[in-house]
This record gives structure tokens, sequence and C-alpha cells, in this order.
């Protein structure tokens, strides 16, 4: 009996392929006998051309309608009886068939009756002559795997015949196998639905067959497909389908007892997926996982019932039957090894021999300078002086970030700086003893400095010399050299990372490892140094803009640049808010840590304010290190203006070989990282004039120091470029030739790269060895920075409260309220600098109370804050010592306070009649885990900061050996990589960037090595 | 061309910034914000202190160190709103017998209205006789006192008190002719609470024609009074008791200067030893550096002011004698390129025949004051109240009269008139009894009309820098618009010359600049 044949197209909406594929339908050897099609949705286009080839039936169904529930429209419309002499031929809109690929079907299903199913091969659209899928089977574990891999036709695959499943376009199957089984399955709208198909034809006991010589083509990611799974979507909707269609089948084909256990375990292994996700740098796969297991695992229990009872209906045979068809274990290894091999980037990153070409030994030189030079603060407890502070404790670092009670003056409730999670970070280090990280912090900045220096140098020269000539300036920096001075953790931190984002900026746009350490390091600077928030917007939205025009159509180069400013964000975010609720956005700008008056400043003589200072930050230094200076200078008569003339002048050589580097320039990259760094110094100008905190009376403007260091690194780099310019203009090395001229140029370029290193250096040594001398503001001191006898008390009532009044130059007096064995930095926040929270006119009362007589009632008021010393410092200029001798006489006077001691330090009372029992009321508040809001910050916080902190390792390894999906599935990147690719030879650094930054026509493969 | 591009590029970029940073580094600070709270605390109980009565050094004559006193001066008090002062006696501390002195406390001045007291005594036992009549002062950490000499047959008591609940430890500087003077043993005085010191100054300046005294305290603030003795062989020569000057300053005014007998002082300095009867203007700069001092004495009755100018070395006391002042109530500025210390001495040289005068004043004054009291509504339209009952009140015994026991035969006193703070709006005058109270209002701005009320009423026109007498009952006295005025009340009688400034503060506390 003849057999007859339906072919039934499922169309959408893609003209081109269609056409192709009607053409090809029509040029069949064997014709089917009816022709089926079904359009997804009502184009006219599609419809003019569906209508040019008289189909049989032209059914329409829902644009939005899934592959098996078209097919099962096609069939329900032919009117096919089913029959085991009828056949259906799926084909998708691009599965064109080769003209004998019907009657090759026919006889493979003629030769056997018990095959209800059968295959062809699919090729790709683009290269024909290449497999697209010939064959889909299961791990043991049901995960579903193509059999083929995606390469030259030669054959090899052709030994299968009998298999687990076959794909869905250009199947041949039984129509009354399909009508008994009710086709494809509609909880599998897009994906594994033909493997479910196949799998339950299997268990109603007939076979599924591969035909090798027969072909359709697939475009296969590009096919039009369905709207649920078609060229458009997105990679991550690909593996929300993939994972739930895979869940959903696990849940099917489990043994009953099991299903519980694997409903259970979707959540879980939802996450580890989604952490896996990260880890191979796909993090916007990781969303996709975990929606994936939550529809699963909330919204499946009909489908899943009922997809139950449909196999349970319909299966004759055991599932051990279809076990030996299955994927063997050995397989899935052999097939992941392969694919590992085939993943794994050809050009694996050229070296920069930090080890062997003079990198680490610059590192140890300056770790051995730094042991010499710091060598006072070795072993210390703690540092203070400047703007440090000791660390508290562990706890007490972890309980000052995210959003809660703050304990300062009368305490408040709201959200910690950022810079707090900076501390919190660094404290950790030394969890035992959190103010040794800043101990060491102190020790290893020079080294450190020095390492990311060379590194950063690396990417712009190749010549060793030039090198560790970038090293040692960055490390000898002014900005770097005057915060370790004044003791500005920020100013240090900044200085450090400030390489490390060039290096990660280099990358930033073809790797997810780059791009979350730039936003790691872009939030570590703009905690430390917050004036700096304007510059890393401005660089953000300059980048994506960039991108958006300069590489328009390539969106997964922005892609990357996109969730840069994220974990600042989300670190800025509450203190932005509850700013911008009191009027003070402004004070978000503010650094963090005590607020102290800078010592008056030398001026270049006789400069207007604005223009010396300007000077004086384009030399990079955010303040003269002229104590230093002049105490060097001293015998030889010169006055502070003449010293700080000096030291502009020793910075001079190093801005000439900067402006010889930009003028004179091979590449254009000096003049691009000279726009950061012009960046930079107008931030740090800006910084001068930025006067949002003030200590007592007198306004005190933000560290200029964070933004000097951009623009440090910009000239240094500059220069460095400069030096490698005259380098190769005089030839070095010399080669045997005993040219004079090449000497003396060679002898002259090495000059005036010795004599602008040398002078640098000059400069800074006063200030460097400052601590060998103790004369710097740093210096080895202990956790308590409350005098001696508070200190003691306080470290048994950490409640007791200090109150020290010191006058000021208008009359008035500052009023600061520490607590226990004093302030600790973490504790600190800008909301108190800025906004004057905690500033309760209660406290201001009870200080203005203290230093006249009055009728308050002190005795009450000083019980409430718990305050059991006053200590009275003294103040300088203007009104204030006439303000000192009046508080003197107000708090001598005054019967509830004795004074305990006297010192250069100031006068301390001591408040008799404190009652010491119970808790301080004002200062009860919800801890940063007490309430809804502190959570969610907390919460928020931490998961984008891990999420960012996963996706910054450097995984490679680890990413290769867990690829949860075979990595070769798409065709058009192996086919190309079969082509012989013109690479060029990358020798240098500098090579090697310029290829990153050449416009490659390819997608190129996600970098998983080291961020570097 | 890509070279080009690129050096356009850098001179663009060099440019650019260059012009940016001069650009943004000319911009002004922004974002300051003053967060200073202004901060004004409930005021404290007004308090006042009295030095008590005069003390001598070796009346007996087993001890010539010993201090005794033998008075008991009497005290007007009264505050603004009529609130009656609470007193209460301190220790002697080192003195024998005598008054001890008196704390005077009121409720704070916001209530009660400002305290005012002062403490009159007319001394005749022992060596000097004379008219004593000071103020009683706020208590003070820092004050400054310009009187006092111990060369031969005058010496000079330096008395403390202390009305606090807490010790004061208290340093005296002081500085005489020849320059500062080594006081080691008065740096670390103690004035129990609630107590009194007195010390002779002659253990620290020996022989000094002319002294200035600071006294600071740590601890307790004290009242401090300085006391001058003058014995010229067995002539009493006078005494009086100052209070506190104001501390150093460009401008120093002393208003209520009175000149009696100016013919028979100008007669009886030519004496050997008798030079000190001359007026004398007192001035030191604390500092080392000289500076020009120019002096101006005027007639509150108008006249040709008398001018002086000379040029002071630092830290020596310099005695400017005026010559020239006819009788009459004078006020004295003093203008200096440096702060400056300022006290004036008058002397009067009384006749032996006439009558005493303390006694007939006192007689007729006290009655009228009492009356004054009750019916203070009848007397000034509209400016009732203020004026309330004052404290007349009298320790112990009243002043012993008629026990005059040395050689007063001629009638010499002297007294040492400090100079006067500023006013403010509204204060009160105590006018104690002795003979011919007159109030100097002294003006260093725009003329004003200041009202008296209470003991006596009156509107007085005070002209622009210029001074005016008001001769004034006793009793308490309440002055209204007189911000800015400088004030004093001088007593002159044929033998008798005292004064004192009116103090300026009514005690209020004071706004106060909390910053963080």
């Amino acid at each position: 009996m003849p057999r007859s044949v339906t072919a039934i197209l499922i169309a959408a909406d893609g003209a081109d392929h269609l056409r192709d594929t009607l053409d090809a339908i029509t040029m069949q050897t064997r014709l089917p006998d009816r022709l089926v099609v079904v359009q997804l949705g009502n184009s006219p286009v599609t419809s003019t051309i569906i209508d040019g080839v008289e189909p049989t039936v032209h059914a329409r169904v829902a644009v939005r309608a899934a592959f098996g529930h078209a097919a099962e429209t096609g069939v329900k419309s032919a009117g096919i009886e089913p029959s085991e002499q009828e056949w259906l031929w799926l084909l998708a809109g691009d599965n064109a068939p080769e003209p004998s690929a019907l009657e090759r079907l026919l006889h493979a299903v003629e030769a056997a009756p018990s095959v209800a199913v059968a295959g062809p091969k699919q090729m790709q659209w683009d290269a024909p002559d290449y497999l697209h899928a010939f064959g889909e089977t299961m791990t043991p574990w049901g995960t579903a795997v193509e059999m083929a891999e995606p390469e030259l036709d030669q054959a090899q695959y052709d030994r299968h015949s009998d298999v687990l499943a076959v794909a869905a376009g250009g199947m041949l199957v039984r129509s009354d196998v399909w009508k008994q089984l009710g086709g494809f399955d509609r909880a599998l709208p897009a994906i594994d639905d033909a493997l479910d198909f196949c799998v339950r034809v299997r268990l109603a006991g007939h076979r599924v067959q591969l035909v090798p010589n027969a072909r359709v083509l697939s475009a296969g990611a590009d096919a039009p497909g369905t709207r649920l799974l078609g060229a458009s979507t997105t990679e991550a909707r690909r593996v929300l389908l993939r994972r739930e269609a895979q869940l959903h089948r696990r849940l099917v084909y489990a043994a009953l007892p099991l299903v519980p256990l694997h409903w259970l375990s979707i959540l879980p292994l939802g996450v580890v997926r989604a952490v896996g996700q990260i880890l191979r740098k796909a993090p916007g796969s990781a969303p996709a996982e975990l929606l994936a297991a939550v529809v699963v695992f909330g919204t499946r229990f009909a489908a899943i019932a009922r997809s139950r009872a449909r196999i349970a209906r319909d299966r004759r045979a055991g599932w051990s039957s279809i076990a030996p068809l299955r994927q063997t274990w050995r397989e899935v290894r052999h097939r992941r090894a392969l694919a590992r091999d085939n993943g794994r980037p050809a050009n694996r990153e050229e070296s920069l021999h930090f080890f062997t070409s003079g990198g680490m030994a610059t590192v140890l030189a300056m770790l051995a300078l730094s042991a010499v030079l710091f060598q006072p603060l070795v072993g210390a407890d703690a540092l203070t002086g400047g703007q440090l502070l000791p660390l508290g404790s562990f706890d007490s670092l972890w309980r000052n970030v995210g959003w809660g009670i703050h304990p300062l003056g009368g305490g408040f409730v709201g959200p910690a700086d950022p810079f707090a999670a900076v501390l919190a970070v660094l404290g950790s280090l030394t969890f035992w003893h959190p103010s040794a990280a800043v101990v060491g912090l102190w020790l290893l900045a020079l080294p450190i400095a020095a390492a990311g220096g060379w590194l950063a140098t690396a990417r712009f020269t190749r010549r060793r010399p030039l090198r560790v000539v970038g090293g040692l300036l960055w490390a000898a920096a002014p900005t770097l050299v005057v915060a370790l001075d004044t003791g500005r953790i920020g100013g240090v931190l900044v200085h450090l990372a400030a390489p490390f984002v060039l290096l990660a900026a280099f990358r930033v746009r073809t790797s997810w490892t780059a791009s979350a350490w730039l936003g790691l390091l872009g939030a570590l600077i703009a905690a430390c140094s917050p004036s700096l928030l304007p510059l890393l917007f401005a660089s953000w939205v300059a980048a994506v803009a960039l991108g958006l025009a300069v590489r328009r159509g390539e969106r997964s180069r922005i892609v990357r640049l996109l969730p840069l400013p994220l974990p600042t964000l989300v670190l800025f975010l509450p203190l932005v808010a509850e700013q911008a609720t009191h009027g003070r956005l402004l004070g978000v700008l503010a650094d963090p840590g005590p607020v102290a008056a800078p010592a008056a400043q030398a001026h270049l003589s006789a400069l207007p304010d604005g223009v010396a200072t300007a000077l004086q930050l384009a030399a990079g230094w955010p303040s003269w290190a002229i104590d230093a200076w002049e105490a060097l200078t001293a015998p030889l008569g010169l006055g502070s203006g003449a010293a700080a003339a000096f030291v502009w002048a020793l910075g001079c050589p190093l801005l000439l070989l900067a402006l010889i580097g930009l003028f004179w320039a091979k590449r254009s990259m000096p003049v691009r990282v000279g726009v950061f760094g012009v960046g930079g110094l107008l931030m740090a100008v800006l910084a001068t004039r930025l006067q949002v905190v003030s200590d007592g009376s007198t306004p005190v403007a933000a560290w200029s120091g964070a933004g000097l260091s951009l623009a440090w690194l910009a000239a240094l780099e500059a220069a460095v470029s400069g030096l490698d310019r005259l380098a190769a203009a005089a030839r070095l090395p010399v080669r045997g030739s005993g040219h004079t001229v090449a000497r003396a140029r060679a002898g002259g370029s090495a000059l005036v790269g010795f004599t602008a290193v040398a002078a640098m250096l000059a400069a800074v040594s006063p200030v460097l060895i400052g601590v060998l001398l103790g004369s710097t503001d740093v210096r080895a001191g202990s956790t308590a920075t409350v005098p001696a006898l508070v200190a003691a008390e306080g470290h048994e009532t950490p409640d007791l409260g200090m109150l020290t009044l010191t006058p000021q130059r208008d009359g008035g007096y500052r009023s600061r309220l520490t607590r226990g064995e004093g302030a600790t930095l973490e504790t600190l926040s800008t909301l108190q600098s800025t906004a004057g929270f905690g500033e309760t006119a209660g406290l201001a009362r009870l200080s203005a109370g203290l230093v006249q007589p009055t009728g308050d009632d002190l005795r009450a008021s000083l019980n409430a804050y718990r305050i059991g010393y006053v200590l009275l410092q003294p103040g300088s200029g203007g009104r204030a010592p006439a303000a000192l001798a009046e508080a003197r006489g107000a708090l001598g006077a005054n019967p509830l306070l004795s004074v305990v001691s006297t010192t250069a330090d100031g006068t301390l009372y001591r408040f008799g009649a404190l009652t010491t029992t119970g808790a301080v009321r004002m200062l009860q508040g919800p801890s940063n885990t007490g309430s809804p809001l502190g959570v969610a910050v907390l919460l928020i916080q931490a998961a984008v900061f891990l999420v960012t902190g996963l996706l910054a390792l450097p995984t490679s390894r680890i990413t290769e050996r867990f690829r949860p999906v075979a990595a070769v599935r798409a065709p058009r990147v192996d086919v190309r990589s079969i082509e012989p690719r013109v690479e060029p030879v990358v020798r240098t650094p500098e090579q090697a960037m310029a290829r990153e930054l050449q416009a490659v026509g390819t997608r190129q493969p996600e970098e998983v090595g080291s961020w570097r | 061309m890509a070279v080009n591009r690129r050096i356009i590029g850098a001179t663009t970029l060099v440019t650019a910034g260059v012009f940016a940073a001069a650009i943004v580094g000319q911009l002004p600070a922004f974002g300051v914000a003053d967060r200073a709270q202004v901060v004004t605390p409930s005021s404290a109980p007004q308090s006042l202190v009295c030095p008590g009565p005069a003390v001598a050094v070796g009346a007996d004559p087993s001890d010539a160190a010993a201090l005794t006193a033998t008075g008991a001066p009497t005290r007007i008090s009264g505050t603004v709103g009529g609130t009656k002062a609470k007193g209460t006696s301190l220790g002697r501390g080192e003195v024998e017998g005598g008054a001890a002195p008196r704390a005077l406390t009121a409720p704070a001045a916001t209530s009660a209205g400002a305290l005012a007291a002062a403490q009159v005594e007319q001394v005749t036992a022992g060596d000097a006789a004379g008219l004593v009549a000071t103020s009683c002062t706020v208590p003070q950490s820092d004050l400054w006192l310009a009187a006092g000499a111990t060369t031969t047959g005058r010496t000079t008591v330096l008395t403390l008190a202390n009305p606090s609940p807490v010790a004061a430890q208290v340093g005296v500087k002081v500085w005489s002719e020849n320059g500062p003077v080594d006081t080691a043993s008065f740096s670390d005085l103690v004035v129990p609470a609630k107590g009194r010191k007195a010390v002779s100054l002659a253990g620290v300046a020996t022989s000094a024609g002319g002294t200035v005294v600071r006294v600071t305290s740590t601890g307790g603030r004290v009242g401090a009074a300085l006391e001058q003795r003058t014995v010229r062989g067995l002539e009493s020569g006078g005494l009086d008791m100052t209070g506190p000057t104001t501390g150093p300053a460009l401008e120093q005014v002393v208003p209520g200067v009175r000149v009696a007998g100016a013919a028979a002082v100008a007669a009886a300095q030519r004496a050997d030893d008798y030079a000190d009867l001359q007026t004398v203007v007192r001035v030191l700069v604390p500092g080392s550096e000289a500076t020009e001092v120019s002096i101006t004495a005027t007639s509150d009755s108008g006249g040709r002011p008398v001018t002086l100018g000379r040029r002071v070395a630092g830290g020596v006391v310099t005695d400017f004698p005026v010559s020239g002042l006819t009788d009459g109530t004078y006020t004295v500025r003093v203008a200096a390129e440096r702060p400056v210390v300022t006290g004036v001495r008058t002397a009067v040289v009384g006749d032996a025949d006439a009558p005493t005068t303390p006694d007939d004043s006192a007689a007729s004054d006290g009655s009228g004051d009492a009356s004054d009291a009750g019916s203070a509504g009848g007397t000034d339209a509209g400016l009732v109240g203020g004026d309330g009952p004052t404290d007349t009140s009298t320790d112990t015994s009243s002043s012993p009269s008629g026990t005059a026991a040395t050689s007063t035969a001629r009638g010499i006193d002297f007294a040492w008139f400090a100079a006067a703070p500023e006013l403010s709006d509204t204060v009160a005058v105590a006018v104690v009894d002795a003979p011919s109270p007159v109030l100097t209002l002294a003006s260093t701005g725009e003329k004003r009309t200041v009202r008296l009320s209470g003991a006596t009423s009156a509107s007085v026109q005070v002209p622009a820098k210029g001074s005016i007498a008001v001769p004034v009952q006793r009793g308490v006295v309440v002055l209204r618009n007189a911000e800015g005025i400088r004030a004093a009340v001088g007593y002159a009688g044929a033998d008798a010359l005292a004064g004192y400034p009116v103090a300026a503060s009514d005690q209020q506390a004071m706004p106060v600049r909390i910053t963080r």
C-alpha cells in the first residue's frame, strides 16, 4: 500500500529562509502528497510567499504559538486519517530539504516497519557542508545532548542509526503514532520538545532512526523559529527555556518516589547553577537559572502531572529499554574534554615577565626601603595622628556598615559611609586586631604602589628600565607620600588602586572579569574619595556614549560597561537618599574620616591664591611638603616661598617629559589617558573649592590628592611614553657601533630620564624620611585616642563619654563627644560632619552651659549624655584665648567638675556624680541588622558585591571544567575558526592592546583568563 | 596625518586642561554651610561679692605682718526688678576681727533684673582714716586692679573673696614702676571655698611707688579689691579700697573722677612726702612694647579738656600727673596704640575746722530713701517698677563713729577710680550712704538719653563723646537705655573721697557658637 506523506511546514515571519525552503520542497524527487503550511501570525508578505506555492492547506495560528501546537494545528486542518500508511513530515521555515531528502527518509522507514520516527541530517544553512545536528540523546542524568558536533560532514557520524531522538526539523513521523501520543508536549514549548516526543515514541515501543543520507538545512540560532525561540531570542532566554525544559523532563521522567526529592533540589541547584554561570563569566544567564528554578518549583505541578499521566498511559516498554541509547558517562567526559580543548583560546595571555624583567626586583627593593623608612611603625598597635584613628574591633567594623544606629553625639539612625565598608574589609584582613591592617597597609604601600606602577607602565613600554622607572615614580608620587605623611587611608588606597583601574579599563570591553574588577575598584575609589564621584560618573557616561557611537550595533561591548557603577551605586544610594532628603546632596562628596583643619600652607611667593593652588596641584602636590623642606633649606636662608618654588622646579623635568610623550606620541594612548588625567587634575582643583565640612568654625576643603593620583598616573605614563620615544630615537641600546652621535643621543636621553627620576625622588625624600625623623603627623600610637585615665575607665565602660571643647577663632567652641577609648575610624559618619546628624540641641546647650555660668541642670545633662570627662583644649588665633579663659574659669568654678590633669593637650575635668548604671538611652536604636530597611540594605549590598566578586575571580580553570552546556553549539563561530585567520604576531603588550582595540568583526569569545 | 591629529589632540588637551584648571581655580569655595548652633543656656543665679571691711597690716604691734580689721561696712543692694538679694557671710580667712565679706545672690537676671550692690565704710579707727566706698563685683577668673603703692607709709592689701563652693587657685601678677615684679610666692594662692584671703603686696613688691595687679583664678571665681592706706609720719594720709578696673583695651574711660579741694591739695603736696596727693592717671601697657598714650580729662560741667600725650614703656607702671584741674567731676579717657590698663587717683585735703560730712548726709538721705522706695510710682510717671526695696543692711554694729584716734588734723583722703566698662541697656546702680554722691555718665559714641528711676528719677541727656554728672540719692538707681554708656559713682566730702565704676554685667548667659 503506498505511503502518503503530508509535509507540515511551520512558517514564521522569515521571508528569506521560507522562500528557499518552499522552493526546496517543490523540488523534491518524491513530492509530499499534501503540503500544509501553518503560518504563525498573518504577515501579508509571508502569506504571499506561501500562497505562491499553492499549498494544500494554508492554516494560520497565533503568532505566539509553539512549534508543537502549530504542527498539531497543521495535522488537524489537513484532515488526515491517522494510519500506519500516513506519514507526517515536520519542517520549520528554515529546514530546506535536499531534493532527495523525503525519498530517502521514506526508503528508510519502508525498510524498517518498527520505525515510527525518522530524522534527517541537519546541515548548517550558511555552510551546507557542515553538520548542524544529527540526533539527540540524554546523559544518564537527563541533560539533553547533541550527538554530533557541528563539524565538517565527513560521514563520521553516519554509523549512528538507532538513536534516542531526532530534531523536530525534518522529522518524519507516522501519523497514528503522532495521534496516539498526542504530538509534542505543550509543557515543552520550544526546547526538548522533539527529544521528549521521541522518548515517548521509544517508550511506546517504536523505534527512532537517523537517516544519514537525507539532509535538511537548519539556520540554527539564526532560524526564525517561533516567537518563543527564534533569532531574536536572547542568550539568557535560551538558558531559561533550556533549564525549564530540563527540569520539567527530570520531574516527568523520574520514578514517582524520587519526584519530591528532585523537586526539593530544584532551588538549591538553581542557586549553584547561577553561581556557576557567574563563574563562567555569563552573568546575564544567572538570573535565568534562578527564574527557571522558581518557575518549575512553583508553577508546574499540573503540567508535570499531565505529562506523567500521558507517559503512563502510552508506555509499552520499560525505561530500561532506552537506557542503552543514553550517552554513557565515559562518552560525556570525553565530549567535555573535547569541548574544553576547543573552547580554550588558542592564544593565551602573553606574560609581562613581571618576575624576570625587573618588576619583582623593584617591588622587593621598595619593600626593603619601606621597612627602613617606616621602621618606627613596625609592630605598632595602631597608627594615629593626622587623619588617622585606630580601627575598632572586628565586631564594631561590621556593625558600622549598612544602615543602623550611629552612637555619635546624641546618636542617630542612618546609612553608614561607604568608606566604612572599605574599612570593614581592610580590618578583616587582620580580624584579631583590625588596626594592624592599617599598619600593614602603611608598610606595604610603597611596594604595592611600585608593583602597580610597573604593571601599568608595562602597557606603555617594553623597555625594562622604563617599566622600573614607572614603578619607582608611582611609589614616589607626591600624593602617596603626602597621604602617608598625613594619615589618609583613603588617599593611599586610591593611589594604590589607580594603576589597576587603568589595567582593567584596557580589558573591560572584552572581559567580564575586567569589568567586575573595574566596578569593584571604582567603588573602592568612590568610597575612599567621594569627591571623585563626578569624574567617575562622567567617565562612565563618556565610555558608554563612545561605545554606542563608535561601535554601533555591537551591543555586547557596551554590556560590560553598563553594570560598572552598580557596586558604587548600592554603596552610595542609602547615603545619597539620606542627604537628598535633608537637602545637602553635596555632603555626599565629603571625605570620610575625621575632620581636621590643615596647617597653614606656604605659598609660591606673591601669587594669587587660585593660581598658586593650581600650580601646586599641577606639580602633583596635594599640599606642599614645606615643613620637611624648610627644615632642610633653613641653613640656606630660603623663605618658605622659595622652598615651594624649589620643590615645584624639581617636578618640571617630569612634566617636560610628559609633554614630549603627549606631543611626540607614537600612539594615541597617552592622549587618551591624558584626558582622564586632566579630569583628575580638575577634580583636584575642584576639591580645594569644595568645603562641605568644617573643623569647628574653619571650613575644610576636600582632599585633592585623589584626583591628583589620577592626574599623576596620566602624567607618569605620558612621561614614560616620552622617554620611550627618546630612547627609540637614540636607538638604544647601541649595538657594537662606535657612532659617537648615537652614543651622545643615548647618553642624552638616559640623562634626561635620570634627571627627571632623581629630581622627583629628591623632591619627595624629605617627606619620606619624615616617619623616621618623627616629623610626620602619622606615628605609632595606641588604640586609645583619649587621655590614658579616660581610656582606662572607657575600656571598662565603653559608653563613657568625654566631651572635648576647643575654643575657636570666632570666640565659639568646637564640641566633640567621644565614647569609650575614643573615636575609631569606622564609627565616624559624614552625615555628622556635613549635615550635623547627632549634633543635638541638648548637646550644644550642654557645651554652652559648661563654658559659662548657667542655671541649667548640668548634672542631669551630663548624666543623660553619660559624659564622665570634659577636656578643654587650647585654641589659637582670634578670640580663642579669651574664650579659653572664659571656659577655663567656668569649668573650674563648676562644683560638679574637678580638675584631673593639665597637659599640653588640655585640661581634663572629671564629672564625679556620673551614675554609671544602665545603657545610654539616646544611643539605643536598631543595629544594621535590626530593622527591615537595614537588612534590606545589607542584603542588596552583599548580593551585588558577591556577584561582582565572583565575576572578578580569575577562574579560567574552573570555567573550563564546569561548562554546563557544550560550548560548540554555535556553528558560526566554529565555521570561521576553521578558516585560517591571519593573526598578527603578538610580542609586546602594546601590540596586544592595539589588537584589542581594533574593531574586530567577529564577536570575540569571552575571556576567562586573569583579568590582567 | 595621524600624527597631526595626535598633535592637535595633545594641544587641545593641554590647553583645555590649563584653561579649565585656571578657571576652576578661580571658583569661590562652595558647599560651605555654617553648621554652628548658637545656644544660650539659661542664666545662672546672679552673684556678687562684697570685699568686706578695710584690712590693716601690722595694726597689732606684736605682729607686724598680722592682718586685722575692725569695721563693718554698710551695704546697699537691689535689683532692677525689685527682688531682694540674698546675702551670706564668707569666711574671714586670716584677717582678725571685723565683719566678714558677704556674697550676694539673686535669681537669674531675666526674672529678677540685674543685681547691684556697693558697700561703704568710714574708717576712723587705726592709723589711717578715710572714706571707703567700693562696689560689690561679679566674681571673675581674670581681673585687673590699677591702684596701690608700697613705699614707706603706704601699705597695699589685696583682698580676694571666693563666694563659690569650689576653692580657687589664684595667681597674682604685679607690675610696678620698675617693670613686672617677681611674684613667685603669689603664683598659687588658694582661696578656700566661701572664704577670703588677704595678702599684703609688700610681701612681693617692696617700695613700689605704683602697682598694677592682675588676678587670675582657676577653680572658683573670685572678687578682688585692692586697699591702700597712706600714713605720713603720724598723719593719716587716708585710705581707699578699689575694685577691678577693665581689662587691657585700646580705649579706657574713667568716669566720675572727683576733684575736691584742689587748691588745698596743691598747697599741701608741696611738702615732702606729700607728692602723692597729686592727681595722677596710672597707665600700664601689659606687653613689653612701648606705645603712645594720650590722656584727656574732661570736666563733666564743660570747660576745656586737659590733654596729655606721652610714650609709655611696656610693662612699666607709669603715673601721669594731671595738674590744673579745678574742683569738679571729670571723665578721664585714655587712648593708646596697644591695650592698656588704667586707674586714676585724686586726693582731698580737708580743713580741720570743717565739720565732718558723712554724718549729716547719712542722716538725711537714709530716711529719704526708705520713703522713696515706697512711693516710687508717684515721683516719675511711666517709670514705675525697676526700683525695689533696697537692702540697707548693716552688720553687727553700726559704723563706729566718734572714735577718731589719729591725727585727722587736716583730714586727708584719697581715692582710686577704676575704668568703667560699657553698660548694657538696663542696669542697676547702688549708691551708698556717703557725701554728695554723683553719678557720671560718659558716652564714647552717639548722644543718648538715659532714664534714671528708683532712688533718683531723672532723664539725662548724655552728649556724644561727652559726659554728664548727675547728683543722686542713696539707694538703688536704675538706668535704662544705657547701652554703650560708661558710668561711675563718685563721692566727695571735705575730707572724704571715694568712687567706683558701675559694673556692666547683668550676668545673663551669653549666646555661644557651638560647632563640631
